[in-house]
C-alpha cells in the first residue's frame, strides 16, 4: 500500500471531552426513566453519587505500605490469571478485586514520571483489540523477554476491554520491571461511561462493580516515563503549565483526570503543524506547535517526545521534524479504519525500528454470549 | 400548546441558542414541549411508515409538494458533495474538504429554504435552517452521530408543524428518509466522518438508531409474514436484497460493507437482537424505548440540539413557562455574532473549574498570545458556568 507520510493538520478528533457527571449512569437511567422526579429520585441520585465516587470500589482500603513482594502463591495465581486471560476469557469479579488490590501496591509506589532502560518496546492505544494485543506480544516479542511500556488507552471502543486491561495489570503485577503502563485519557471514569468500558462491564458482570475497580485502579496509573533521560513518553501531549520534566514529578496524580491544567493536558494534547499553543478540537488539552516541542526537548535535554492519542495510518507518525512521533497499537480501529498498528523498538543504542502489524486472524467462531438487551426483555 | 402544530400565523421564530449544558438541563429538556414534540412525531413517522412495507425503490416523487421541496434542496446538497471532492492524503478520520462542504451548506441554504417555502412562510427559516443545517454531522470535530440524525428529524417535524406535509403517508416518510440517509452514508464515506460520542461496539450502530426504528417498523405488522425475521439480518445476501426498500437492513447493510471482523464483535446489540428477539414489533418497540433513553436522556447526544421559539421551544410541557435558562445564552450570542455563523454548533462548554494561566516564561509568539487570549475568554466562561452552579445552589 502507497500511503503518503501523514500530516498531522489532517489528525482526527478521536475522542471529545463531553462533561458527564458522576450521577449520569447510563443502566440506572434506563431503570429510572418511568420514574416522576420526586424526592425519593433525589435520595436515589444521591446514593448512587457516593457508589461512583473515586474509591468506593474499596481496592484502595488497606493499602500496603511497601512494593508487592510476589510470594510463590501470588506467582502461581498470577501466572493461572494470565493463562486463563490469553484465552480471552474475563477473570471473575473476586479475582478482579484481588489482582487489582495487588496493582495497587505496585502502581502506587510509581513515581509521575516512570525512569526506563533500554532496550524497551514503545506501544500505543489498544481501545479492547484484545486479539490484536496478542499479536503485539506475538511481533515484538513475548513478555518478560522484552521490556514493555505501553502509553494507555487499553479501554473503550472495542469488544475486548475488560480482558485487555485485565490481561496488562496481570502482566504488569507479575513482572513490574519489565512492563509500564502509563494512563490514557480513556482511563477515566467520565470518559469510561460514555465510549463503551462502562457498558460493556456491565455486559459481562452484569453490574458496575468491575468498572469502579479498575477506574479506581486507573488513579494509581503513572502518567509519563522517561526512556533512559531521553525519550519522553506520554499518552497525550504537552501542557502550557510544564516547562520541565520536573514539575510533572510534582504532580498529584492519584485522581480522576481533571477536566482542566496539566495532568488533563498530558492525556489530551496533540501536536499541531500551526506553531505556538492552541485550542484543542477535543475539547481538553491544547494543540502545540513545533517550536513548543523543540523548547521542551532542548530545555529537557531529550532526543523525542514519544505518544499515542491519534489514529496514524501507517501506526506511526513522525511531526515536527522528529521531535514528536505519533504510535498507534489497534489495526484497523473501530473496526472499520483500514489503519495499520506499530510498535517502536528501542534498543541498547538507542536505535529505534517501528514493527508494523495488521488485525490478527482469528481461528474459528469467537465465544460471544447471548442476551436480550435489557430495552427488548 | 399542540403538540403536532405550530400556532401559526401567532407563533414567533427565532434563531435556535444552546440550552442543555449539563446534567440538570438534560433533566429540564425531558419537561419541555421541545421534546415531548420531538416524541409525538417520533411515534407518527414509526406509525406512518409500518404501513410502508414494500416501498418503490425508485420513486422520486411524492403527491405533497413539501416532501419534493425537501427531497429537492437534499438534492443540492448532495451535488455540493461532488463539488466538493476530499483532499488528497492519508486515509483516516475527518477528511478537511468537509469544512468546506459544511461551510458551502451554511452559505446556501437560507436561499434554497426561502425558495422552498412559500413567502409568507419565510420568517421560520433562521429556525428551520439551524435544524436542517446541524443535521449532517460537525463541521467541527468532522463526526457524524444520533444527535444529527435527531436534527433531521426535527427539520421534517418543524415542517409538519407548518403543515406542509397534509394526508402525510408512510411512503412519504420513505422517500424523505431514504434521501437524507442516502447522501449521509455518502458523507461519512467521503469525508471519513467519525463516530460522533461513540460507545464503540457497545452502542447500537456508530452513526444511527431512527433507522433501525423506522426498518423494524415498516416489518412489525407482517410479523411473520415478514419478507425477513430479525433473526436473517445476519444473513449478508439477504440484507443486500432488501436494502433498498427496507430501513433497517439498509443499517445492517452499510455496517456489513464499512466493518470488518465478525459481526457479533463489531455490533454485539444488534447480533443479541437478532439472535434473542424474535418479532419485529418488538424490536420497535425495544429500539424506541432504547432511543428515548440511549439518545434522547444522554448529554452527550442532547447538548447539541439547541432551542428556537417556534418549532422547540424551551417551555415547560405542563404550563407553558420558560424552563431555566443561564447566563450562557449571552456569551453563546456574543460568540455566534463573532464566529459570523450564527446558529452554528459551539464545541460543548468545558466543565467549570479554574484555570491558571501558564507560568512565566512560555516563549513569546504571536500565535501564543492569540491563543492564550482566546483560553483566557474560555477561563471567563468557566467563570460562568461556576457561578450558573451556585445560583442553581
Amino acid at each position: 500500500m502507497d500511503m503518503e507520510i501523514d500530516d498531522p493538520m489532517h489528525g482526527s478528533d478521536e475522542d471529545q471531552l463531553s462533561p458527564t457527571l458522576d450521577e449520569d449512569m447510563n443502566s440506572d437511567d434506563g431503570k429510572n426513566n418511568t420514574k416522576a422526579r420526586s424526592n425519593d429520585e433525589d435520595t436515589d441520585e444521591e446514593l448512587e453519587d457516593f457508589n461512583f465516587k473515586p474509591g468506593s470500589s474499596g481496592i484502595a482500603d488497606h493499602k500496603s505500605s511497601k512494593p508487592l513482594k510476589l510470594t510463590n502463591t501470588n506467582i502461581n495465581q498470577l501466572d493461572q490469571w494470565i493463562e486463563h486471560l490469553s484465552k480471552c476469557e474475563p477473570l471473575s469479579e473476586d479475582d478482579v478485586a484481588r489482582l487489582c488490590k495487588m496493582a495497587v501496591d505496585v502502581l502506587q509506589f510509581e513515581e509521575n514520571v516512570k525512569p526506563i532502560n533500554v532496550p524497551v518496546t514503545i506501544c500505543g492505544d489498544v481501545h479492547g483489540q484484545f486479539h490484536d494485543l496478542l499479536e503485539l506480544f506475538k511481533i515484538g516479542g513475548p513478555c518478560p523477554d522484552t521490556n514493555y511500556l505501553f502509553m494507555g488507552d487499553y479501554v473503550d471502543r472495542g469488544y475486548y476491554s475488560v480482558e485487555t486491561v485485565s490481561y496488562l495489570v496481570a502482566m504488569k503485577v507479575r513482572y513490574p520491571h519489565r512492563i509500564t503502563i502509563l494512563r490514557g485519557n480513556h482511563e477515566s471514569r467520565q470518559i469510561t461511561q460514555v465510549y463503551g468500558f462502562y457498558d460493556e462491564c456491565l455486559r459481562k458482570y452484569g453490574s458496575a462493580n468491575v468498572w469502579k475497580m479498575f477506574t479506581d485502579l486507573f488513579d494509581y496509573f503513572p502518567v509519563t516515563a522517561l526512556v533512559d533521560n531521553k525519550i519522553f513518553c506520554l499518552h497525550g501531549g504537552l501542557s502550557p503549565m510544564i516547562e520541565t520534566i520536573d514539575q510533572v514529578r510534582d504532580l498529584n496524580r492519584i485522581q480522576e483526570v481533571p477536566h482542566e491544567g496539566p495532568m488533563c493536558d498530558l492525556l489530551w494534547s496533540d501536536p499541531d503543524d500551526r506553531g505556538g499553543w492552541g485550542i484543542s478540537p477535543r475539547g481538553a488539552g491544547f494543540t502545540f506547535g513545533q517550536d513548543i516541542s523543540e523548547q521542551f526537548n532542548h530545555t529537557n535535554d531529550l532526543s523525542l517526545i514519544a505518544r499515542a492519542h491519534q489514529l496514524v495510518m501507517e501506526g506511526y507518525s513522525w511531526s515536527h521534524q522528529q521531535n514528536v512521533v505519533t504510535i498507534f497499537s489497534a489495526p484497523n480501529y473501530c473496526y472499520r479504519c483500514g489503519n495499520q498498528a506499530a510498535i517502536m523498538e528501542v534498543d541498547e543504542n538507542h536505535n529505534r525500528q517501528f514493527l508494523q502489524y495488521d488485525p490478527s486472524v482469528r481461528p474459528g467462531e469467537p465465544t460471544v454470549t447471548r442476551k436480550t438487551p435489557d430495552y427488548f426483555l | 400548546m399542540s403538540l403536532d402544530r405550530v400556532d401559526w400565523p401567532h407563533a414567533t421564530f427565532s434563531t435556535p441558542v444552546k440550552r442543555i449544558f449539563d446534567t440538570q438541563t438534560t433533566l429540564d429538556f425531558q419537561s419541555s414541549l421541545a421534546i415531548h414534540r420531538i416524541k409525538y412525531h417520533l411515534h407518527k413517522y414509526t406509525t406512518l411508515i409500518s404501513h410502508c412495507s414494500d416501498p418503490d425503490p425508485h420513486a422520486t416523487a411524492s403527491s405533497i409538494a413539501m416532501v419534493n421541496g425537501l427531497m429537492g434542496v437534499l438534492d443540492k446538497l448532495a451535488h455540493l458533495i461532488d463539488e466538493t471532492p476530499p483532499l488528497p492524503g492519508p486515509r483516516r478520520y475527518g477528511n478537511l474538504a468537509c469544512r468546506e462542504w459544511h461551510h458551502k451548506l451554511d452559505e446556501r441554504l437560507p436561499q434554497w429554504l426561502q425558495e422552498m417555502l412559500p413567502s409568507e412562510y419565510h420568517e421560520v427559516v433562521p429556525e428551520l435552517q439551524y435544524y436542517l443545517g446541524n443535521s449532517f454531522g460537525s463541521s467541527t470535530r468532522l463526526d457524524y452521530g444520533t444527535g444529527h440524525e435527531l436534527s433531521f428529524m426535527a427539520t421534517v417535524a418543524a415542517l409538519d408543524m407548518l403543515g406542509m406535509f397534509p394526508h402525510m403517508r408512510g411512503a412519504d416518510v420513505f422517500l424523505l428518509f431514504n434521501k437524507y440517509y442516502t447522501i449521509m452514508r455518502r458523507l461519512i464515506l467521503t469525508y471519513t466522518l467519525e463516530p460522533a460520542g461513540s460507545h464503540g461496539v457497545w452502542g447500537l450502530d456508530d452513526h444511527f438508531h431512527l433507522v433501525y426504528i423506522l426498518g423494524s417498523s415498516q416489518w412489525q405488522l407482517l410479523d411473520a409474514q415478514a419478507p425477513l425475521q430479525p433473526r436473517e439480518i445476519l444473513d449478508k445476501s439477504l440484507v443486500r436484497e432488501y436494502k433498498d426498500t427496507n430501513f433497517y437492513c439498509q443499517g445492517i447493510n452499510f455496517i456489513n460493507e464499512v466493518k470488518m471482523g465478525p459481526f457479533e464483535e463489531h455490533s454485539p446489540i444488534l447480533y443479541d437482537i437478532a439472535v434473542t428477539v424474535p418479532r419485529w414489533s418488538k424490536v420497535c418497540k425495544g429500539l424506541l424505548k432504547m432511543y428515548s433513553v440511549e439518545v434522547l436522556k444522554k448529554f452527550p447526544v442532547v447538548q447539541h440540539f439547541w432551542f428556537g421559539t417556534g418549532f422547540f421551544p424551551w417551555v415547560n410541557i405542563q404550563n407553558g413557562t420558560d424552563l431555566p435558562v443561564f447566563e450562557e445564552k449571552e456569551e453563546e450570542s456574543i460568540e455566534q455574532a463573532n464566529a459570523g455563523s450564527p446558529g452554528r454548533e459551539q464545541t460543548s462548554t468545558r466543565f467549570p473549574t479554574s484555570t491558571s494561566m501558564p507560568p512565566p516564561g512560555v516563549p513569546p509568539s504571536g500565535n501564543n498570545i492569540n491563543y492564550l487570549l482566546s483560553h483566557q475568554n474560555q477561563s471567563h466562561r468557566n467563570q460562568t458556568s461556576f457561578s450558573r452552579d451556585r445560583l442553581r445552589r
